[in-house]
């Protein structure tokens, strides 16, 4: 038995109602139950007066449209409606020349169709599935939500349309009919901002001087503060990403790197994996997966999936590759987990993979691309292994509260690779110059001791980094011998240096930019409070990176040191 | 600090006949209102700095004077009904950019015509010192710019329309004074007959009660 569609109308529609084909949704109570029941979800088609009046909201504030919000965004239906008015199409003001209620631009939405009420009524039931549109894609179904059903992503989108009409149209005079219509479309959907909104339009207006003539170039000079503005006033918005994306948030930096000398393989794991959101990398052999392995600083692939065997180029087996990607995995500091997929039993495999003490996962390859539950199953078992290792990757343990949440924003940062790359470099230079010169100067220090948490979550995030950068300088004058940081004090090889006048010398550096031991200067307690509370470093370690691998640090602490544990060797002292 | 609402009522010399000017007490040459929420303004008048008042009157050719842009910049929020062809007086209202300003311009053709209505209900209470209903109206005039009241009271209309019962009662209610808009709408002769018809038991036919309804439309929309 096919389902009947749902038809979301006003209680007093009668001659709606009396019809027999429809499923007859009059109240927020049955619309409620066929939501949480699922039934709405499912619905291939959903008819949906605009004006509704339930809970005596008025007609004008087209009711309706914020069901299909609802619908697209929180049911995720991809199924296409039909939008009954009682005006004509042509009376809404798509464009908002003037301001008006009701989230008309829903109507945007490609599988979104419209019929008058009174051409509805008179259309015979066999005829209804004309007036239905094409569902959604998946991909443009993601795109809708976050570009025009998300409010502050709509808001952004009309933002950078904004600057394109004014950079392309041609007379001034257009300009203010541009910006006022932008203004009406950011009240429309905010309208509960409307007296900041319209603060924010007069200031802009007042910025320009010649108006209420002006020429494009100026207003174009002002839009990136003006967007700012908005952003400032408009709330934030809780992000309903979509379901099947929900998932993705969790493993974002997770990416799957799968070996095989075979390309069909490779491209259908590649392509299963992509419809859950997994990126994934091909390789053809061994040697050119340890190549993407070792370039691999940020930790980015979690996963590993690679035969058991191998065959060479010349189509002779290879029966170490195995074994010799796993040494090679084990010397590297990124946590990865590996499956592997062999064609016999996996006993031996697992046994030693143990020896590696890696995350190791046997599987017949035959299964996985043989029987129908094969490719689901291994993909769901790469989506589990990707989660944990990323959890781990997110927890170091030597963060805890504060630290462990910011790191944590820190990775899913926009700017965090180009912050990376900045801090590596940063830290590296100042190691040399320090070495070099014995000083470096004062106000390039980072400074820890910065409030981590205030409401400004940006602030916090920005006295986050500058503990990263410090740490990184820290760690990276540990790997230096003890001749070279006391080369400024009067130090021969005969006396041993105490652990806390090492730990002296560090505090200096960081604190004062001196490669000095400056006893009279620093308090004990306060060494404490800067490496114990702020930076989270043990005193009791020395954190050389040739004695131990072993010290809690972060996945890019890690493969920093030992990307640059060269480097530091050849630092060179200049008489 | 309070809000204040200015609303700016432009007109053509040709609309100086409006039946509500008399009942303000205008007459032609220009004066001070001893009532302060009330403030024509068709002249120079340099005495004043600006003028405290709701409504501002603002004759088409009238010199815009420094008075009438103080009471201006001292409004939060300025709705602006517009009354005559030119566009001249928008532009050079558009053009005051200081303070904190708010406009909102009605031009339509119904909606002007609720405005004068509601105008004239003001005037009426002016001249019977009853600030009561004087402050309602003024009130709703103000709603026709916030809210969407025209669009409300339009699809109020086009959703009884189905409904004979419905019909009747909107019939019968729109001699209400507080109902200006919708009897504004009803007024109309065409709109009149139509919903007479749809209201009473002539239409029994489907085919012939949609032609009636899809009149309606057109007339309303």
């Amino acid at each position: 038995m096919s389902i009947k569609p749902i038809l979301i109308c006003n209680p007093d529609e009668d001659l709606l109602i009396d019809s027999q084909h429809f499923e007859i949704v009059d109240s927020p109570n049955v619309y409620n139950r066929l939501r949480n029941g699922g039934q709405l979800a499912k619905a291939e088609k959903v008819i949906i007066v605009a004006e509704l009046n339930w809970e005596a909201k008025k007609l004008s504030s087209f009711q309706g449209f914020d069901l299909i919000k609802d619908i697209r965004l929180n049911l995720q239906s991809k199924n296409p409606i039909l939008v009954l008015s009682h005006l004509p199409f042509s009376s809404f003001d798509f464009e908002l020349k003037s301001f008006t209620t009701g989230n008309v631009r829903f109507f945007r939405d490609p599988s979104i169709s419209f019929s008058t009420l009174i051409d509805f009524e008179f259309t015979p039931f066999q005829n209804l599935g004309k007036c239905f549109k094409e569902g959604l894609e998946d991909e443009l179904h993601t795109f809708l939500c976050e570009r025009l059903y998300s409010d502050t992503g709509y808001i952004d989108e009309e933002t950078l349309e904004l600057h394109d009409e004014i950079y392309s149209s041609n007379t001034d005079q257009s300009g203010i009919d541009i910006i006022s219509k932008y203004f009406n479309k950011v009240i429309n959907t905010f309208p509960e901002k409307e007296n900041e909104v319209y603060k924010i339009r007069n200031e802009f207006y007042t910025n320009i001087e010649t108006f209420p003539r002006f020429s494009n170039q100026e207003v174009l000079r002002h839009i990136p503060k003006l967007k700012e503005k908005i952003n400032d006033v408009l709330p934030e918005e809780e992000v309903s990403a979509p379901q099947n994306n929900s998932l993705n948030n969790d493993i974002r930096f997770g990416e799957v790197l799968y070996v095989d000398s075979n390309d069909r393989f490779g491209n259908i794991v590649k392509e299963k994996l992509g419809s859950f959101g997994i990126t994934s990398r091909l390789a053809y052999d061994v040697n050119e997966a340890i190549d993407i392995l070792k370039k691999d600083t940020k930790n980015k692939i979690t996963v590993l999936v690679c035969d058991n065997r191998f065959f060479n180029k010349e189509k002779i087996y290879n029966r170490k590759q195995s074994y010799h990607i796993s040494k090679e995995l084990a010397a590297l500091p990124n946590i990865v987990n590996v499956i592997t997929l062999c064609g016999l039993s996996t006993r031996k495999l697992a046994s030693s993979a143990m020896q590696h003490k890696r995350m190791v996962i046997p599987m017949l390859k035959k299964d996985v691309f043989d029987t129908p539950w094969g490719l689901d199953s291994f993909c769901n078992t790469v989506k589990q292994l990707n989660v944990e290792a990323v959890s781990v990757i997110e927890k170091p343990s030597s963060f805890t509260g504060d630290h462990q949440y910011l790191y944590k924003v820190h990775r899913e940062a926009k700017d965090y690779e180009q912050f990376e790359e900045d801090i590596s470099s940063t830290a590296f230079y100042f190691v040399k110059k320090i070495v070099e010169n014995g000083s470096i100067p004062k106000y390039l220090l980072p400074n820890i001791s910065g409030r981590l948490g205030t409401k400004n979550h940006e602030r916090n995030l920005e006295n986050f980094r500058n503990i990263l950068l410090a740490r990184r300088f820290i760690l990276g004058l540990c790997q230096l011998p003890i001749s070279t940081v006391m080369r400024f004090e009067d130090y021969n090889s005969n006396v041993k240096v105490d652990r806390k006048d090492w730990w002296y010398i560090m505090y200096n550096a960081l604190k004062n930019g001196e490669l000095k031991l400056n006893l009279d200067d620093i308090d004990e307690p306060e060494l404490n409070m800067a490496f114990n509370r702020s930076l989270k470093m043990s005193l009791k370690r020395n954190y050389n990176w040739q004695v131990s691998k072993n010290y809690a640090l972060t996945v890019e602490e890690k493969n920093w040191l030992s990307k640059e544990a060269i480097s530091f060797a050849e630092i060179q002292i200049s008489e | 600090m309070q809000q204040t609402d200015l609303v700016l009522f432009s007109y053509s010399s040709n609309s100086i006949n409006l039946p509500f000017f008399k009942d303000f007490g205008f007459t032609s040459t220009i004066s001070h209102k001893s009532l302060d929420f009330l403030f024509p303004f068709d002249d120079l008048d340099n005495h004043s700095q600006a003028v405290q008042c709701d409504i501002l009157f603002l004759e088409e050719n009238a010199t815009v004077t420094d008075a009438v842009i103080n009471t201006i910049e001292n409004a939060d929020n300025i709705y602006l009904i517009f009354n005559n062809e030119s566009e001249h007086i928008k532009d050079r209202l558009q053009k005051i950019s200081k303070g904190k300003i708010y406009r909102n311009i009605l031009s339509k053709e119904l909606e002007k015509d609720v405005c004068i209505a509601l105008i004239e209900q003001m005037a009426q209470a002016y001249k019977n010192r009853d600030k009561g209903s004087y402050h309602d109206s003024l009130d709703q005039l103000k709603s026709l710019f916030t809210e969407n009241v025209i669009l409300e009271v339009k699809l109020q209309l086009l959703k009884a329309s189905s409904n004979k019962d419905q019909i009747k009662t909107l019939l019968s209610t729109c001699k209400d004074t507080e109902k200006v808009i919708l009897s504004k709408i009803i007024e109309k002769e065409a709109i009149k007959e139509l919903l007479q018809t749809l209201s009473g038991n002539e239409l029994t036919e489907i085919e012939a009660l949609k032609k009636v309804r899809s009149k309606l439309y057109n007339e309303i929309c």
